[in-house]
């Protein structure tokens, strides 16, 4: 190393040199699996092996010149250019060029064992693949906490849609109305359950996307809810925000509707195009 | 069934037939082109069940009989065929064709199972367009139809007959495009027909010339041409009432020459196609000049001014430039006129009649296309 790392403080990371000690422990190969990181605590200076293990306290974001080698299934080799290095608190590690929208040109999923010898880190894991990252100059080394991850909240899924159509059965088809959400049958609860303007059922499957899978679903469905006397007979509605030609034609060959539905307007919220109608 | 025929008509029949054949893997039947001989007379026949066609054609005919060949191997073949006449002989699975110095020996399909095909009934509304004026009205009306089966309608164009008159029309819900025709018979009904066959007429109008005969009847509709004809299924459903979108009146109009504003629109969308959503290009209307503008920061930016008479307020609208220019094109006159109310609410396009003083022009009333702008 001939430039001094940069030194964030973080919620107990003492982001420090390069030559931390830390560990990656465990790993499947490089491209999957599941991971778990522990690591040493960074000491200040000077080349060391891991000694101790304990959890990384966040993330830490590397940008070093470095040259990357990884011998496993196969053999590669990032010859030496300046590089992100990302240790994810999972264990992780990933090595990104500029560019390439989000995907690393090398990674190794955790379960990892990382062995930080200062301008070295070998990251290896139970299948015998190691990744070895030789730094030559380090410009950036930050750790950071960035605490708990509430995931990703996704708009417009199938609970949702279920929420909203339960609530405007109508907007599948007129004179439709509500009996149960989640009607139990014995292979699985059918989306809803409704009654149409002729007092018969209509069962209804909802998907974000329909494809033939939903359509074998619910005919699995109405097989088993036409066998109770006192629903049957009833018919089946697939409802979707977009339906695949495939799955249409095979619910149409079973009698069974497709509907699209808006999920903005079903919302109430108009969408932003103009329309003649 | 054995017949020989002229290569050239035979080539062309099977050709027209093709047309038709269905694609499904699930009804193997339907990849095929039924031939019978009756007499002199050989008739082909292939629906896929939506869209069916069949023609007779003169040949002459030594045993009668049915076959049902493989559409795309027929096709395949007599495409390729020497330039001599034609014979065929067919018996239980194998079809023997004969041209010049070249055999083919094709296996057959069970014919049993082909569908039999819709026939139009005696006593259905009829009536007789010119297969020119026939194949206008639908390269003018049917591009507006909806390609999104979403909404089945809107994939189909509305054929209105009265007393006198044929109106054209289809939408989809962005754009709606409507022509009037005279009607030389006047038989009173509403057919709503796929996109799809009426092109496949169009193009049939097109090859034959003449006239076509509009065969009406409660769940399908039949254009025939002489010894030709097509038989498409009638889409379900009610189409919207298109009347009550055309506007009550305008506030401006743009008087400008059709073939200019559709190079200027053209040539200014290309900085926005870069995007699978169409960048919407703008017109800035002034009283005697439209200025086209198009781009995103993205992309880039493009703009190019041509002379236009506007009357009333100066207007900036944006439209999807592809509707715009498939309206324009669609027009066919040399002048259009466009009528705006504001910048949000749909713009009325169509061809001028010819007259002396460009801003002089009036409307034509046979046909018109209501285009919704874009919100920018």
């Amino acid at each position: 190393m001939t430039t001094p790392p940069t030194r964030v403080s973080s919620v107990g990371v003492a982001a420090g040199s390069l030559g931390c000690a830390g560990r990656l422990v465990g790993g499947t190969n490089p491209r999957h699996g599941r991971h778990t990181f522990e690591e040493g605590p960074f000491p200040r200076s000077g080349v060391q092996a891991a000694s101790r293990i304990a959890s990384l306290p966040g993330v830490r974001v590397v940008i070093a010149r470095c040259r990357v080698d990884y011998a496993g299934r196969l053999s590669a080799t990032l010859p030496s250019a300046v590089r992100l290095v990302l240790v994810k608190a999972d264990g992780c590690v990933a090595v990104h060029a500029d560019g390439g929208a989000y995907k690393p040109l090398n990674w190794m999923n955790a379960p990892n064992t990382l062995v930080d010898e200062g301008s070295r880190w070998t990251v290896t894991n139970p299948q015998g693949e190691a990744l070895t990252i030789t730094f030559e100059q380090v410009h950036v080394d930050i750790a950071h906490d960035c605490g708990e991850d509430p995931g990703l909240t996704k708009d417009g899924v199938e609970a949702h849609l279920q929420e909203l159509l339960a609530a405007h059965p109508t907007a599948l088809d007129d004179g439709l109305t509500l009996v149960r959400r989640e009607y139990p049958t014995d292979i699985g609860p059918v989306d809803l359950l409704c009654r149409d303007g002729d007092g018969a059922s209509v069962a209804v499957e909802i998907k974000r996307r329909g494809e033939i899978d939903g359509v074998e679903q619910l005919s699995r469905y109405l097989e088993r809810l036409n066998r109770d006397p006192l629903l049957r007979p009833v018919r089946g509605v697939f409802a979707a925000q977009r339906i695949r030609p495939q799955a249409r034609v095979l619910a149409e060959e079973r009698g069974i509707s497709c509907v699209e539905v808006d999920y903005d307007t079903l919302r109430g919220r108009p969408s932003d195009e103009l329309r003649l109608f | 069934m054995k017949f020989r025929a002229e290569r050239g008509e035979f080539v062309d029949a099977v050709s027209w037939a093709l047309r038709s054949v269905g694609a499904r893997a699930t009804l193997p039947t339907l990849s095929g082109v039924r031939l019978e001989v009756r007499g002199d007379r050989l008739v082909l026949s292939s629906t896929d069940l939506e869209l069916s066609s069949e023609l007779s054609l003169p040949v002459q005919g030594e045993r009668d009989g049915i076959a049902l060949v493989p559409g795309r191997l027929l096709g395949d073949v007599v495409r390729t065929l020497p330039n001599a006449a034609v014979s065929a002989d067919a018996d239980t699975d194998r079809l023997r064709l004969h041209c010049g110095r070249a055999q083919f020996d094709l296996r057959l399909m069970s014919a049993e199972d082909f569908p039999r095909l819709p026939e139009p009934s005696a006593d259905a509304a009829v009536a007789v367009l010119k297969a020119e004026e026939f194949a206008r009205t639908v390269a003018q009306v049917a591009r507006a139809a909806s390609g999104d089966d979403a909404r089945p309608v809107l994939t189909g164009v509305t054929l209105e007959a009265t007393a006198g008159t044929l109106t054209a029309a289809a939408t989809d819900s962005y754009r709606l495009a409507m022509r009037t025709v005279p009607w030389d018979q006047g038989a009173e009904c509403t057919a709503l027909v796929p996109r799809r066959a009426l092109e496949e007429a169009r193009r049939s109008a097109e090859l034959l010339g003449s006239e076509v005969r509009l065969v009406f009847e409660p769940a399908q509709v039949t254009f025939a041409f002489g010894d030709r004809r097509l038989t498409s299924r009638l889409i379900e459903g009610t189409f919207p009432n298109f009347r009550q979108l055309l506007p009550p009146g305008f506030e401006r109009r743009l008087d400008v020459d059709r073939g200019e504003l559709l190079e200027v629109v053209r040539r200014v969308a290309v900085v926005g196609e870069v995007n699978t959503a169409a960048t919407p290009v703008t017109l800035h209307l002034t009283a005697d000049a439209v200025r086209v503008t198009a781009g995103s920061g993205e992309v880039g930016q493009a703009e190019e001014s041509l002379p236009g008479a506007l009357e009333g307020e100066p207007l900036q609208i944006a439209f999807n430039p592809r509707y715009l220019t498939d309206g324009l094109d669609a027009a066919g006159s040399e002048r259009v006129v466009l009528e705006f109310r504001n910048e949000l609410q749909p713009a009325v396009l169509r061809p001028a009649v010819a007259s002396n003083a460009p801003g002089d022009a009036a409307p034509a009333a046979d046909f018109l296309y209501l285009l919704m702008p874009v919100r920018v």
